[in-house]
């Protein structure tokens, strides 16, 4: 038994390795990319909490990226260290992710969708307006970050986290409640589940990972002002990824943000002016061939070829 | 369910590390090329998409021309080009691309200030020469870095001209107003600074909330002050609001100067008709700018681009290819620090006007055109060796 333990972890060890030690063998390009991509990872992640396994489809997670990012800045700017003033930035945003939630988890499926998404536009007034906070449209100029070194080795901390937690979740009573609210939300709520409670905790948990890659990424740009704290297309990247991986499930978001990430990549290294049309293409097949994401339908496919069918634990979102 | 969550799990593994690997494999050792590669990153997608379209534009021309002429130091140059879709986060992994893959022996900047910001870091990081068409922000220029160089007269210099001008036509007081948004300031307090170095005499200095909607007891003041010139750091809404209560108050000064956002711009003239005409502007560039070889450069663009004029980011781009090209044959090498050390000893003028930087980088020497709408057309009117025509100075009054 502890052998076949161990050659479970084998694996997994090997791969952690491998990524701890990019950083200080691989070129700065390929550090950058994973940098990007261990960033894609935490976000669809972060998306999956609240989206996947509640049901609650955000297309506004970015909002929480720039409340992140702008408080590690503010931070930074006083002279905080800048991992002080992203975990910082995590906490405000769990903060306000439950008054926000109180508000906005009010409303359901598109509602909420398109809820989030003029909330990100809100922040993105916000943050011009606030002069004396954000120094309005200017932005905030931070001391440059010449090595890549710690904030790669932060992103991936975050990324493990994310994973680990979501494993963990997913075999919890607390995931499986999550997953009851998603499946119907009145039939949780006669049995006894306190959804409102609930759905808040996994919006603010969502919002506190979201905000952490927030704040370290503006570290590395050293750069914030409106427009790069809420990225419009990241708000889209991070539902697509997680999507594309399978939504509610626990690898779903790795595979996703992982191979979009790099196909992304390798499309605009290639093609430059092509690369979105591509892209496009790819996804709209795949929403229309494996609608519920790659790894439910590739458990499908496995399961049909070995054992008799069973139950999903897993589905798609609504 | 348990072994095949298992099998699920390997799989998800496998396939992350086979690409990760495929990644890695990818990077090969640097290739002994017989062209000089150069690489930028632009926003071809995104909010900035406009003038980084533009500055591909300006990049290619210049590897035309170049190439046709026989290349530098008998090589052909080749261009890699990336879309950072105005993200200063993607700007920084692709310029890390461009240095650490592509291996590209020379670096050009991307469009806009943020990022710029984010693009200079690596090239700061790796020491390499990053000229700047797209980036005006005094703040990148206030970091210490020593490879980035500026090619636009920032914001504090961009009415030194004007005032110049002002001072050739024997005019002695001034008076600054502007908005109370960083720009205007800037541009408001480089005014003052050039007056008082050229011995003119600020009689009044004054700020408007940006978003003023009625500017008339600010002209009153104006009008009690009664200066030879007046200067406006304006945005184009402000422009066109100070011209028109201007004319209300019947407020006709010797020469009335606005910053880059009023007469040089075509909405100015379109909402203001007639009442724009002998107002003067600043411009980073103009197509009728009559420097060493911009004419043929703009022969070349609206040969390639027919019923098109070239815009200052296209001019910008063809430009800082020619400065590289000079600080090369100035350096005899394509060593970083040799070209480094080139650019920040060169004074020179381009297509684009006059190239030279201070110890941190900034521009100091390029100069703003000056403009004037004269019958309802823009006409470059100084520093003379680019002018078309001359200034109409002093103001003859505003139109019935």
């Amino acid at each position: 038994m502890k052998n076949s333990k161990f050659l479970r972890l084998a694996p997994w060890v090997v791969a952690l390795v491998a990524l701890l030690v990019v950083p200080f063998t691989a070129s700065g390009y390929i550090t950058a990319l994973f940098l990007s991509l261990l960033m894609y990872v935490t976000l669809a992640y972060g998306w999956n909490i609240i989206s996947g396994y509640t049901g609650y489809v955000s297309f506004g997670q970015v909002a929480f990226f720039g409340v992140g990012g702008y408080t590690c800045a503010i931070l930074a700017k006083g002279g905080v260290h800048w991992l002080v003033g992203s975990l910082v930035g995590g906490l405000v945003a769990g903060l306000l992710a439950i008054l926000l939630g109180l508000v906005m988890l009010r409303l359901k499926g598109a509602y909420f969708a398109v809820g989030m998404l003029g909330l990100t536009q809100l922040f993105v007034a916000l943050a011009g307006a606030l002069k004396r906070v954000t120094n309005g449209s200017t932005g905030i100029f931070l001391p440059p970050s010449l090595t890549l070194v710690p904030v790669y080795l932060t992103m991936l901390g975050l990324a493990l986290a994310a994973i680990i937690g979501t494993i963990f979740l997913h075999r919890s009573a607390f995931g499986l409640r999550l997953m009851a609210i998603r499946e119907d939300e009145e039939a949780a709520e006669s049995l006894g589940i306190h959804t409102t409670v609930y759905k808040i905790i996994a919006f603010s948990i969502s919002a506190v990972i979201v905000a952490i890659a927030g704040g370290v990424m503006t570290w590395y740009v050293s750069f914030i002002d409106p427009q790069s704290a809420f990225p419009a297309s990241l708000n889209l990247t991070m539902v697509i990824m997680a999507v594309f991986g399978g939504p509610g499930t626990v690898w779903g978001p790795l595979v996703g943000a992982t191979s979009l990430g790099l196909i992304a990549e390798l499309l605009w290294a290639r093609y430059p002016g092509l690369y979105l049309v591509i892209y496009g293409i790819i996804l709209l097949l795949i929403i229309l061939y494996i609608p519920r994401g790659v790894v439910p339908s590739l458990g499908d496919f496995l399961r049909r070829r070995g054992e008799p069918v069973r139950k999903r634990r897993s589905g798609a979102v609504a | 369910m348990v072994k095949i969550s298992r099998s699920l799990r390997l799989l998800s593994l496998v396939f992350v590390l086979a690409l990760a690997l495929g990644t890695l494999a990818g990077c090969s050792g640097k290739a002994s090329r017989k062209t000089i590669l150069v690489g930028a990153s632009l926003s071809l997608s995104g909010n900035l998409a406009r003038n980084g379209l533009d500055q591909q534009r300006g990049y290619e021309l210049w590897r035309d021309a170049v190439n046709a002429a026989g290349g530098i130091m008998g090589k052909q140059v080749e261009l890699k080009v990336y879309d950072d879709s105005s993200d200063p986060q993607t700007a920084a992994k692709l310029y890390e691309k461009l240095i650490t893959d592509d291996k590209v022996d020379l670096l050009i900047g991307p469009y806009g200030s943020n990022v710029t910001m984010a693009a200079s870091t690596v090239a700061e990081k790796y020491k390499m020469a990053m000229i700047t068409p797209g980036a005006s922000s005094k703040e990148i220029w206030e970091r210490g870095y020593k490879y980035t160089f500026q090619m636009l007269t920032p914001a504090r210099y961009q009415l030194h001209q004007a005032l110049q001008l002002a001072k050739d036509k024997g005019y002695t007081t001034v008076a600054i107003v502007s908005a109370d948004s960083a720009f205007p300031k800037d541009l408001a307090n480089g005014a003052e600074q050039s007056a008082k170095d050229l011995g003119l005499n600020v009689v009044f200095k004054e700020e408007y909330p940006e978003k003023a909607t009625d500017l008339s007891s600010l002209v009153m003041k104006l009008k009690r002050a009664n200066p030879d010139v007046l200067i406006a750091g304006s945005y184009l809404p402000d422009s066109v609001l100070l011209t028109r209560q201007m004319k209300e108050a019947k407020f006709a000064p010797k020469m009335i100067q606005f910053g880059p956002n009023g007469p040089a711009l075509p909405d100015f003239a379109k909402s203001l008709g007639n009442d724009a005409n002998n107002l003067l502007g600043v411009s980073q560039w103009e197509p009728s700018a009559s420097f060493p070889g911009s004419a043929d450069f703009v022969k070349s663009f609206t040969a390639k681009y027919p019923g098109e004029m070239p815009s200052y980011s296209v001019a910008g781009a063809y430009a800082a290819g020619q400065l590289l090209q000079m600080a090369i044959e100035k350096a005899g090498s394509l060593k970083q620090d040799a070209i480094t050390q080139a650019l920040y000893s060169m004074d020179v003028t381009t297509i684009f006007g006059r190239f030279k930087v201070d110890e941190t980088g900034a521009q100091v020497a390029h100069a703003a055109v000056l403009i004037q709408v004269q019958n309802g057309q823009k006409k470059v009117v100084y520093p003379a060796n680019a002018a078309e025509t001359a200034p109409v100075l002093p103001f003859p009054g505003w139109s019935k």
